[in-house]
């Protein structure tokens, strides 16, 4: 009876933090972003499942409350089941993920939905969890009228049986709604009663630890110590896999030196691809450890909280409670986080967001920190076991987030403000973080740093290496060759422009590439040393090279620089589309260069003066 | 008018839910704003204040099974109940 081309698509559909991610995850084995917090879900994304019968399509969209969108996250999704999406038919089928534990709200969701009238299947997450009510498959199906499948989102056979079923569609159709005009309020409050869903409220144990995590006194000091931390961790365990890291890489180095014949190949290898793209491969364990405490504290459901502590600061610089998720998710990179941005229902609140979003520090920035931070700050313990590096590292994230805040500040002069500010953010329940869930995050993560670094990094490294080798030397030069070569020429050329904030012409090479990846940066100064150096000291080791060629102030300035330099053009293209304006793309690069530049200019000159140099 | 209410926590009287104490049950009355609704907070509905933010920041409220941070400004425009300890 159903043909099997094309596939039979189901969208599935339920509100945020009902667990539907993971779940598509499971039935279709796709690698998604699975967190705990309302947003991930930002585009539309869908896998097929397959059988000899045929094939079915399911389609992932952003969660939403109601059919009435508030956010542009939640127009997506209503958007496309109502055909409202140029050139794409409206789903035939729907999968409502519903949360047992949550069951109340969610089923004003599905009496919505039942007036689309069209074929629906529930599946009724989140078994495994406490359930006051006693409410099963069965009896949701005996009230509803709708075909019932029990999962269990974070276990690894929790969706087996919504798998069958759906393979099942195929050829048994799902049930439609028994009585699709009928007013979905009195839907709901009929079954809510037949459900013997109580209005008591029951205390649970996320109530109890929301009196510590929310706690006016103790909250913020939590979030405090979890923030710094996270830093600590960052800089010290990441210590001995860094050490494991370059020891194979000054072995490779050696090795290469040894059995490759002298001349461009070796210098090429050598220099541009161990000194250069391997140098960036050595941060690897940071970023991980980074990526491990944002994905627990995501998987966990303490970031809405925190979220909830820092509104009050975020409303104080004219910035909506909503801004928290993509202001975090921005740590990692801006990309995502813009795209995050789609969760704030006010225009104007979206595009201040924006435009700051990029100030948060992200992952592509910490091996140029903790290169800088390794070779100019000294690893001492201060008082009560604080390292200094940690310290340091803690001082430049916290730099960005001011200067955000002061950038959102004043953006938000500029343009009116609505009248009410609405935050309305769910608090979600919480979770044991998953270590799959940890494990996976951690792998992908890996993945496209490794992808990047032999892609975009290594390519850029090759032409670096091409332009800071040619052309060669004239006779009788005095300089070290690289000073004669396109590279040479192109940052003695910029210098007047940098000198004032300390930079040398090597730091300008490095900047050049660094717009396309920020990484860069730390390759191209490992190459262009290497290619400075004499034939006989080429080492991977580029820390106490340029601790012995830099001064302490210019150091202290690259840093104070790259805390708000602009972005890389990835970041700028993605503020283009999401914005749809050239011109605010060009202001965000504008401004951040002169903040850069004027932040860099004064941590030189304030340097300078305290050193005495 | 906030302050005139809140003073009189008798059986009857009704107070905004920026003004419910925490830790005090209480059911929402009149015509919520319909974004609010569509989270839970419909007439009739138990509601609970479990935090309030310092600096008259946001607050955590448990609406049926759900906890939900809302701004002040949102929590003022909702009416609710006491109910009876």
């Amino acid at each position: 009876m159903t043909s099997i081309f094309p596939p039979a698509r189901v969208a599935m559909l339920g509100s945020p933090n009902c667990g539907k991610s993971a779940l598509f995850n499971l039935l279709t084995g796709a690698n998604q972003k699975i967190a705990n917090y309302a947003g991930v879900t930002v585009e539309r994304k869908s896998g097929f499942l397959k059988s000899s019968k045929g094939m079915v399509e399911v389609i992932d969209l952003p969660g939403l409350y109601s059919l009435n969108p508030r956010t542009p996250d939640e127009a997506i999704t209503v958007n496309f089941l109502t055909g409202q999406v140029a050139g794409e038919a409206p789903p035939e089928r729907l999968l409502v993920v519903l949360d047992v534990t949550h069951l109340q709200r969610q089923l004003r969701l599905l009496a919505a939905l039942a007036s689309l009238d069209k074929p629906v299947l529930v599946a009724l997450n989140m078994m495994d969890r406490a359930n006051p009510a006693q409410i099963t498959a069965a009896k949701l199906s005996a009230v509803t009228g709708f075909e019932v499948v029990e999962t269990i989102g974070v276990r690894a056979d929790g969706a087996a049986a919504l798998q069958q079923r759906l393979l099942a569609s195929c050829d048994r159709p799902l049930d439609k709604p028994a009585s699709p005009t009928r007013d979905p309020q009195a839907l709901y409050q009929e079954w809510v009663d037949a459900l013997g869903l109580t209005h008591v409220l029951a205390v649970t144990r996320s109530e109890r630890l929301d009196r510590l995590v929310l706690h006016p006194l103790w909250g913020p000091c939590l979030l405090a110590v979890i923030l710094f931390l996270t830093f600590q961790a960052v800089f010290s365990w990441a210590q001995p896999f860094m050490h494991g890291i370059s020891a194979v890489l000054a072995m490779v180095s050696d090795l290469l030196t040894t059995w490759l014949p002298e001349g461009p190949v070796r210098s090429l290898v050598v220099n541009g691809v161990v000194a250069g793209a391997g140098t960036v491969l050595l941060f690897l364990p940071q970023i991980l450890l980074l990526f491990a405490f944002i994905i627990v504290l995501e998987d966990s459901g303490y970031l809405p909280r925190a979220a909830f502590l820092l509104d009050r600061l975020m409303s104080g610089v004219g910035l909506s409670g909503r801004a928290f998720i993509p202001l975090l998710s921005s740590f990692a990179c801006a990309i995502p986080g813009i795209l995050a941005t789609r969760t704030i229902p006010d225009q104007r609140d979206r595009t201040i967001t924006i435009l700051i979003a990029p100030l948060m520090t992200c992952s592509a920035r910490l091996p140029v920190y903790a290169l800088l931070i390794g070779a100019f700050i000294p690893n001492q313990t201060l008082a009560y076991g604080i390292n200094l590096q940690g310290l340091v590292l803690f001082i430049l994230y916290t730099l960005g987030i001011v200067g955000a805040f002061g950038m959102a500040f004043i953006f938000s002069r500029f343009r009116k403000a609505q009248a009410t500010q609405s935050l309305s953010m769910e608090l979600p329940s919480y979770h044991w973080p998953v270590w799959r869930h940890l494990a996976l995050g951690l792998w992908q993560r890996t993945l496209i740093f490794v992808n990047r670094v032999g892609g975009t990094i290594l390519l850029l490294m090759i032409a670096v290496w091409f332009l800071s080798s040619f052309p060669a030397p004239p006779a009788g030069a005095t300089q070290a060759p690289i000073e004669y070569s396109f590279a040479g020429q192109l940052g003695t050329w910029l210098l007047p422009v940098f000198k004032p904030i300390g930079f040398g012409w090597q730091i300008v090479v490095a900047l050049i590439p660094g717009l396309a990846a920020r990484e860069v940066v730390v390759g191209v100064l490992g190459t262009v040393y290497a290619l400075g150096g004499s034939a006989s000291d080429i080492s991977v080791s580029l820390a106490p090279m340029i601790a012995s060629s830099w001064t302490l102030p210019t150091a202290l300035a690259l840093l104070a620089w790259y805390v708000y330099a602009p972005q890389c053009l990835s970041t700028l293209a993605v503020v283009r589309r999401e914005t749809n304006s050239l011109k605010m793309s060009l202001f965000l690069a504008a401004y951040q260069f002169a903040l850069a530049y004027l932040a860099a200019w004064l941590t030189y000159h304030w340097a300078l003066r305290y050193w005495g140099l | 008018m906030d302050s005139s209410i809140s003073s009189d926590l008798s059986d009857g009287a009704v107070v905004s839910l920026a003004a419910l104490a925490p830790d005090r049950d209480a059911m929402v009355c009149g015509a919520p704003r319909p974004s609010l609704m569509e989270l839970g907070f419909t007439p009739g509905a138990r509601v609970r204040v479990i935090a309030k933010a310092w600096f008259r920041g946001p607050l955590a409220v448990r609406v049926g099974s759900d906890t939900f941070a809302l701004r002040r400004d949102e929590a003022k425009g909702l009416i609710v109940k006491p109910i009876p300890l």
